[in-house]
């Protein structure tokens, strides 16, 4: 089992200023990493002799208005031990790499994000329609912005 | 239901006609109202409740009421759950499969208009009404099994009153 410290110290000489790792509720870590290395984070994470991260529970999707942020939780189901690994891309037209090809749970997870938030997984291979009705056209429903025929806003409380 | 709803047109023309149309009409709705086999339909946390009412605390069945696991033999639908913009046809498909006459009780908050998932949401039809004609609306978050059994009595005063020629819902409406 790595402690918060170990997974950090780790993770920065792996990727040396493409990652800031900060404690959440110990025991989690929460690592904040430059969008470009998901691939190869992931691949390092689920490699290393140390870390044996190869369980990913989710991928979440949050739209933060001016960017989206994209956070994976991993853990390592030998170990017991977790990571949660934010990322941002930009809010429209966003692209990020799959890691589909690492952790095969990842397809659905991006299917979904890609439905609702409009991020572009490149290198996924089946990016289509998953949860939403057959015949969707309104666009990507879970952008903050996002107005659709029959939806009706929250009246402000005065 | 052809010669059924042709029956008031044709007994008007006999002499006592009328009074033997009334009397049928009687019965018919009688044992309409005391024999309602509903569908086992539901989506969310209602359908809890109307498993709860048909089990044996609550017991749907001293109303003669059955649960049919197929619309074909079902003549009342309950509508027990969150209907989605991606269910809203299942429900019109199994509300059209189920023989006339029918009847539908729109249970719980998101039945009758998106009750908690009115504002801000994607997916949520605001009320089955939009889809199929609903006879009774229940509120609630969920209704207690007291308040279906209410349901399912105002739905028979319903019945006992409708006339011969009203059975078909295309004159329900």
């Amino acid at each position: 089992m790595a402690d918060t410290a170990t997974i950090t110290q780790l993770l920065t000489q792996r990727f040396p200023g493409q990652v800031t790792a900060l404690d959440m509720v110990p025991p989690q870590t929460a690592a904040t990493v430059d969008p470009a290395i998901v691939s190869e984070l992931f691949a390092f994470l689920a490699e290393n002799a140390d870390l044996k991260m190869n369980y990913l529970s989710a991928i979440s999707g949050i739209d933060r208005t001016d960017h989206i942020e994209i956070v994976y939780f991993v853990s390592s189901l030998e170990y017991k031990h977790k990571l949660t690994v934010k990322t941002r891309v930009e809010r429209i037209g966003g692209k990020i790499n799959s890691i589909q090809h690492i952790l095969p749970a990842a397809n659905w997870f991006e299917r979904e994000i890609w439905e609702l938030f409009g991020v572009d997984f490149v290198g996924h291979p089946d990016l289509r329609r998953f949860l939403l009705p057959d015949d969707w056209n309104q666009g990507n429903p879970m952008l903050r912005d996002w107005e659709g025929e029959d939806f009706i806003r929250m009246p402000e409380v005065q | 239901m052809g010669v059924i709803s042709k029956l008031p047109v044709v007994l008007e023309r006999m002499p006592m006609g009328t009074v033997v149309a009334t009397s049928l009409e009687k019965v018919l709705n009688e044992g309409r109202a005391s024999s309602l086999w509903y569908l086992l339909f539901g989506t969310a946390c209602c359908a809890i409740e109307m498993m709860c009412t048909g089990a044996s605390r609550y017991d749907f069945d001293r109303f003669g009421m059955f649960f049919r696991a197929s619309p074909r033999q079902a003549d009342l639908m309950f509508v027990a759950g969150t209907i989605t913009h991606k269910m809203a046809p299942r429900v019109k498909l199994l509300y059209e499969q189920m023989a006339e006459p029918r009847y539908v009780i729109a249970m719980g908050g998101c039945a009758c208009n998106g009750g908690p998932f009115h504002y801000d949401t994607y997916a949520v039809l605001k009320g089955v009404d939009k889809v199929i004609p609903v006879d009774v609306y229940l509120p609630g978050c969920p209704p207690r099994p007291e308040s279906l059994l209410e349901a399912c009595l105002k739905l028979q005063q319903k019945i006992k009153k409708q006339k011969l020629g009203e059975w078909s819902s295309d004159i329900r409406g």
